[in-house]
């Protein structure tokens, strides 16, 4: 890694390339193939560097300033709740958390706690924490519909873009949570060290959604 | 097998360090600063009383033998403005120096940070912001070439947000996205809370009000500053003075996790640290105590601070 460039972690997958687009709409990263087997990129002319990882490393390597910056979804920010600077909403990976169900599933069972389904427990607790209702969580690191088809959970707490993947399980949207998009975050540290640069992208990056 | 780390570098290591600390002893000491050692524990309920927008999880919680929950000790401040800030008896200003370990749960698990620090406590400011800042570049110049200085002033955020009559749950909300610099989550909270001109376009442009000082003074000329806001800037133009060529940046939303400052903020970042190398400011004392005490102090992080350090060390 060249300490003298902006580095930017990128998350691997959907994310990752709407996030290349992004960049080459404003001249940066051109020459980047997101599907390439190669992790570190150099972009030599507009001094920046570019390193895929998997969407919850992007907090990690920017909390821990190996990357200055980097792109991630709320979903993960909220869950993990990172020490870092949230600088910009990009505008791209738009879906929600919701509560999601059988259709009339109460989320206030008497005499138990709501069982919920999820990879963002943390989320799941803070969330029902403000309404009072106690929960008990299981988590599952993909599949998540599958928590009430199994009978595991009442419900799930996930990310829901279209609804599809939900309707063809038979269940349905029972309350949203939060809005979810991609997010510019920062090194607080390196937000200082290499400030003009991590303006200037985001003054490019202005520009460009005004044309 | 070779070991990871060679038991020679571990010893220069802790040389290094050992020499760095001996040093910034000499310093203060020499400036009238007293050691200070402060009890490993806190009370977690009363901690939380004075920090209430600490994050609960971060601190190492042990519970003594009458059941009472306690914490290894997060920060030193708060045990000088508790224990020692109420016994002053408002003659001599008090200086005291610190060289300890504070601790707290990351991912890895519990982490011990050496932390170096001074405070003052004296009577209505007499211990100028200028002098304190003068002594923290001076310890950093000691340890490395390379830093930034950002200052801000909590003075101008308390004033801000005494304009807003928010509710304690929302303040906290809003301190919490200023602390994050989330401008997106900054301008919904504006539309959210329906905030009216001029505390509105005050808040929208507040992560502007961030560059060299002239940049933060042209940004603010806008924006119907208060005189509480007028005598934070004034503040900060006292003490550009006293910055010696030190790489210095104004962020008047520089926002502590703490909530006992109330006046000029700082802190120091270098290019190898992933984490500020010192932090500080000015505090008040609990409410119930005599209003016209003010402490001004700050900490240097020091393993963070040796992730870089002096190119013309040995």
């Amino acid at each position: 890694m060249n300490p003298n460039m902006l580095t930017i972690a990128l998350p691997k997958g959907r994310l990752g390339k709407d996030a290349i687009k992004r960049l080459t709409q404003v001249g940066i990263a051109k020459d980047i193939k997101e599907s390439s087997r190669k992790l570190i990129f150099e972009d030599p002319k507009n001094n920046v560097q570019i390193m895929f990882v998997k969407a919850l490393d992007v907090i990690t390597y920017v909390e821990k300033g190996v990357a200055d910056i980097g792109v991630v979804g709320r979903d993960n920010l909220l869950e993990e709740r990172p020490d870092v600077y949230i600088l910009k909403d990009l505008g791209f990976g738009v879906c929600k958390f919701s509560v999601a169900g059988y259709e009339g599933q109460s989320l206030t069972p008497s005499g138990r706690p709501l069982r919920v389904a999820t990879k963002y427990p943390g989320v799941a607790r803070a969330y029902f924490a403000k309404k009072k209702q106690p929960i008990e969580t299981t988590y599952l690191s993909g599949s998540v519909e599958l928590g009430p088809l199994v009978g595991i959970s009442d419900v799930i707490v996930d990310i829901v873009e279209t609804g599809g993947t939900l309707k063809a399980n038979g269940l349905s949207v029972l309350e949203d949570m939060h809005d979810v998009s991609a997010k510019l975050i920062a090194n607080r540290a390196k937000y200082r060290i290499k400030n003009a640069a991590i303006k200037t992208l985001i003054a490019y990056l202005e520009k460009e959604e005004t044309l | 097998m070779k070991p990871v780390i060679e038991l020679s570098d571990q010893l220069n290591y802790l040389k290094r360090k050992q020499r760095l600390l001996n040093r910034y002893s000499e310093i203060v000491s020499h400036e009238g600063y007293v050691l200070y050692e402060p009890d490993d524990f806190e009370t977690y309920e009363r901690f939380m009383r004075i920090n209430e927008r600490v994050e609960p999880a971060s601190m190492v919680k042990v519970t003594d033998n009458h059941g009472d929950v306690l914490i290894l000790r997060p920060d030193v401040t708060t045990q000088v403005i508790d224990r020692l800030i109420p016994k002053w008896d408002g003659g001599e200003p008090l200086k005291l120096y610190y060289d300890t370990t504070v601790y707290k749960h990351t991912d890895g698990g519990i982490a011990g940070n050496r932390h170096f620090g001074v405070e003052t406590i004296a009577s209505n400011r007499e211990s100028s912001d200028d002098i304190i800042i003068s002594l923290a570049t001076r310890l950093l110049n000691e340890g490395t070439d390379d830093y930034v200085f950002v200052l801000g002033n909590q003075r101008f955020l308390n004033a801000l947000f005494s304009d807003l009559n928010l509710s304690q749950e929302k303040l906290a909300r809003l301190k919490e996205i200023i602390t994050y610099k989330n401008d997106y989550e900054l301008r919904r909270f504006v539309e959210n809370e329906s905030i009216g001109e001029p505390s509105r376009s005050r808040l929208l442009k507040l992560f502007e009000l961030e560059g060299d000082l002239k940049d933060v003074e042209q940004a603010s000329q806008a924006l119907n500053l208060t005189s509480a806001m007028q005598t934070a800037l004034n503040e900060l133009r006292r003490v550009k003075d006293t910055m010696n060529g030190a790489n210095t940046i104004y962020d008047l939303s520089l926002l502590s996790e703490y909530d006992y400052y109330e006046g000029v903020v700082f802190r120091a970042y270098g290019p190898e640290s992933p984490r500020a190398i010192l932090k500080g400011g000015r505090y008040a004392p609990l409410k119930e105590s005599d209003a016209s005490i003010s402490a001004i102090g700050f900490s240097i992080d020091i393993e963070t601070l040796l992730l870089g350090g002096k190119s013309n060390e040995s």
